[in-house]
């Protein structure tokens, strides 16, 4: 006879295994562990040093700010492609709203603070109020950034170096992590706690992935949808400007390197881009995961090539597993019925 | 049915409405930033001059040398000292250089005087100005011409084009680095008459066909720094260029002086396989030089930092990092710098203000070749005399030199990416240049 207790015991974990939902997140989690383990123990031996943290982590960071406020947009169904022009504007507008001088700082933050609202409203009017394409808008309103960028900058600036106030903020750490890669953990964690826990949160969500349902329930679904974008763009100015802090030289390429990674961290994270409830601490996850993916490449070596398919394959073997874990029941039914079905098929004819 | 016609109608002008306010709004936004932007160029503060123990290169000529100038004849001693100031070496003299470059240097020798520099400048802010009263639309079709050493060329290749009385109009071009915009602004050049056209190449071969055609429209085609080895004269009259392999072998050169021995070091390269960086690391190779890490950076500071990182935590001990590249040096600089490492010998191509001026604060092996921008200035003979039908060379391949860096380069009062007196833009232009915004 077992123990009843023990037994108990047993019923309880194996309620709990019953009970764990496989999600997107969690698989996204364990891959990121694993690949943290690699680094350390097959790529190099000196990935959780002081050093290779030191420098690391700041990439990381901001790719989660980035994909944070891409993941805002994905949510409505929307890709947001001015992120790029919206970062580089920031590295400009610090650059010379602040004349290199740490005082004039703030004043900076706050014309990029506007400038961001701008844009995201600009974008989500477009989108939600106009009903256009959020690819083609998104697109357009990034040409004009970026072309008003060129000429707000100029040819020759000046002043090319930021403020000493924000490149040290942004260079500096805390036992090799950097204040980056802190601020935007805690940012995902408001984040994910704004969606889930607070009204306005949770219309948002119930906007963005119920939009029909949502305006039947009273919520001004459009106005909520619109936020969205002003939120993304807003997220995408912090990030922009901790980018230009940590280049400290930022130029007309700053934000290049994030329009790509950011949706696919998002992805990886398991948002569906046709809208939907996203995970910013899964899309911060995904971030991590292709920031130090692209770092153990480039430390074993491999070229620019190698490194583009080995990311590929891991992206389009990624997002199998997410559409197979988000479908794994009808997927499971289907495999059960062509069992059934294939000994008729194969039984010879009497 | 009129009801829900009506509803759409409203639903249409609703529409429009709001697609003008956003509109509007964002226009606002924007000429406000733009109206705002104009008194932000004199707030860097004159600060102390670098230490001056090398003698400074850019002096002014001495008085019988402008008269000299404007006669068209200069002193040897004077283009010597162009020379010296292009190359930021003494160790070239004047008559071993190749005979375009040589004419070039002679008429950049001398001051401009301050109503030229008024209309070099004006014409720089233009995409479009008449230079003289000559026959010859001259036109400069740049693959990317964002950055401030793009910039710097652009001002040589006016002021070598001010010095032809047969050049009249100029047209400048920027395809922001995309092949489309670059082929279609040589298509748009060609249309507007532009007889003599001066190429930063950003493409490479990608690019041939496009000049290929300009020049079947009568055009000719010379092009500056990019390494266009190999390209058919059809496609280009003359290429103004290192030789690659001599560059290479100049690196492994000055990595041996830097590090008293061929390595173990890493190589850094712009855009991954581009000619230029394969052509040079090749050579390095062959000189003996051993690298066990290589990586791209783009060419970006974001591209150096991340290539810096990698090689900081692959444990291989780089003594030197050759690269082609000055100004996201400081990218990489800072990756050492935080991460507690001593920093390596750097042997980069070009010159960069914020890389000089880094490197007196924290000081390491560095070694840089000028800042290049003179290119443009040869190239602009080539495809002026080319299009006057003379006999011009299918390539004017000029040495590269690399040598240690010297503290009169850092100007702590000028911009990060400042290229430095070897862009042979004079004081009081760059000056302009910088406040001109």
């Amino acid at each position: 006879m077992s123990d009843p207790k023990a037994g108990g015991l047993d019923a309880s974990v194996l309620r709990t295994l019953q009970e764990f939902r496989f999600t997107p997140a969690w698989v996204i989690t364990g891959v990121v562990v694993l690949l943290l383990l690699v680094s350390q123990f097959a790529v190099t031996s000196n990935f959780f040093t002081q050093s290779t943290m030191s420098t690391l982590t700041p990439s990381i960071g901001i790719l989660i700010l980035v994909a944070t406020g891409q993941a805002f947009v994905i949510s409505t169904g929307g890709i947001d492609l001015s992120l790029p022009a919206t970062m580089t504007l920031m590295g400009a507008i610090v650059l010379k709203q602040s004349e290199g001088q740490s005082d004039q700082l703030l004043g900076a933050l706050v014309f990029c603070a506007v400038a961001c609202i701008v844009i995201g409203l600009v974008n989500g009017i477009l989108v939600e109020g106009l009903r256009l394409s959020s690819l083609v808008v998104t697109l357009a309103v990034g040409q004009l950034v970026l072309g008003y960028t060129q000429l707000y900058r100029g040819n020759v600036p000046s002043i090319q170096h930021v403020p000493d106030n924000i490149s040290n903020w942004a260079s500096a750490d805390l036992g090799g992590v950097s204040y980056i890669l802190i601020f935007s953990f805690v940012l995902a964690v408001i984040a994910t706690f704004f969606l889930h826990r607070v009204v306005i949160g949770r219309r948002l969500v119930a906007s963005s992935t119920a939009e029909r349902a949502a305006v039947l329930s009273g919520v001004k679904a459009p106005a909520y949808r619109i936020a969205a974008y002003v939120i993304a763009s807003l997220v995408y100015g912090v990030g922009g400007v901790l980018a230009a802090g940590q280049i400290q030289t930022p130029d007309l390429t700053l934000g290049e390197p994030y329009l790509l990674t950011s949706v696919v961290a998002v992805v990886l994270g398991g948002a569906v881009l046709t809208g939907g409830r996203v995970s910013p601490i899964a899309t911060l996850m995904g971030a991590v995961f292709i920031t130090v993916l692209d770092f153990d490449l480039r430390v074993e070596g491999y070229s620019a090539g190698a490194r583009m398919i080995i990311q590929g394959a891991v992206l389009v073997i990624g997002l199998s597993l997410i559409y197979v874990i988000r479908n794994r029941a009808s997927i499971g039914r289907a495999l059960r019925r062509s069992g059934q079905l294939t000994p008729d098929r194969t039984e010879p004819a009497k | 049915m009129s009801f829900s016609g009506k509803f759409d109608r409203r639903r249409g002008w609703l529409k429009v409405t709001l697609m003008i306010g956003a509109v509007a709004v964002f226009a606002v936004v924007l000429l406000a930033g733009c109206g705002g932007s104009d008194d932000t160029t004199g707030g860097s503060e004159e600060t102390a001059a670098a230490e001056t123990e090398e003698a400074t290169t850019e002096e002014a000529p001495e008085e019988g040398a402008e008269e000299e100038s404007s006669e068209g004849t200069v002193s040897e001693a004077e283009l010597q000292k162009t020379v010296n100031q292009a190359l930021e070496t003494e160790d070239i003299k004047a008559d071993t250089l190749p005979p375009l470059m040589i004419e070039a240097l002679e008429m950049a020798t001398g001051e401009p005087s301050p109503e030229e520099i008024d209309k070099a400048f004006e014409c720089w802010k233009a995409d479009s100005c008449t230079l003289g009263d000559g026959p010859i639309t001259l036109a400069l079709a740049d693959g990317f011409g964002d950055n401030t050493w793009r910039q710097f060329s652009k001002m040589n290749v006016i002021l070598q084009a001010m010095k032809f009385p047969e050049v009249g109009k100029f047209i400048a071009t920027n395809a922001h680095g995309e092949l489309a915009t670059f082929q279609a602004n040589l298509r748009s050049l060609t249309a507007q008459g532009a007889e003599a056209i001066v190429v930063y190449n950003d493409f490479g071969p990608a690019a041939y066909p496009a000049m290929q055609a300009a020049q079947r429209e009568g055009a000719k085609i010379a092009t500056y720094v990019g390494s266009n080895d190999g390209a058919p004269t059809t496609a280009i009259t003359t290429r103004v260029q290192p030789d690659i392999c001599q560059a290479g072998k100049e690196m492994a050169k000055a990595t041996e002086e830097a590090i008293g021995g061929p390595g173990p070091v890493a190589y850094f390269e712009g855009t991954p396989g581009n000619p230029q960086d394969e052509g040079w690391k090749k050579c390095a190779t062959e000189a003996g030089i051993e690298a066990d890490f290589e990586a791209e950076t783009e060419w970006t500071p974001a591209g150096a930092q991340k290539a810096a990182t990698a090689l900081v935590a692959s444990g291989k001990p780089a003594k030197a990092i050759l690269y082609s590249y000055s100004n996201p040096v400081p990218s990489i600089v800072n990756v050492y710098l935080k991460a507690g490492k001593e920093i390596p010998a750097i042997i980069t191509w070009t010159q960069n203000n914020e890389t000089t001026c880094q490197w007196i604060e924290h000081p390491y092996k560095l070694y840089q070749t000028n800042a290049l921008n003179w290119a443009a200035r040869v190239a602009v003979n080539a495809a002026v005399k080319a299009t006057e039908g003379e006999e011009v060379e299918d390539a004017v391949i000029y040495p590269q030199p690399y040598s240690p860096a010297k503290k009169s380069s850092c100007d702590p009062s000028k911009p990060a990416e400042f290229p430095g007196p070897s862009a042979l833009v004079p004081e009081a232009l760059t000056e302009k240049m910088l406040a001109g915004q």
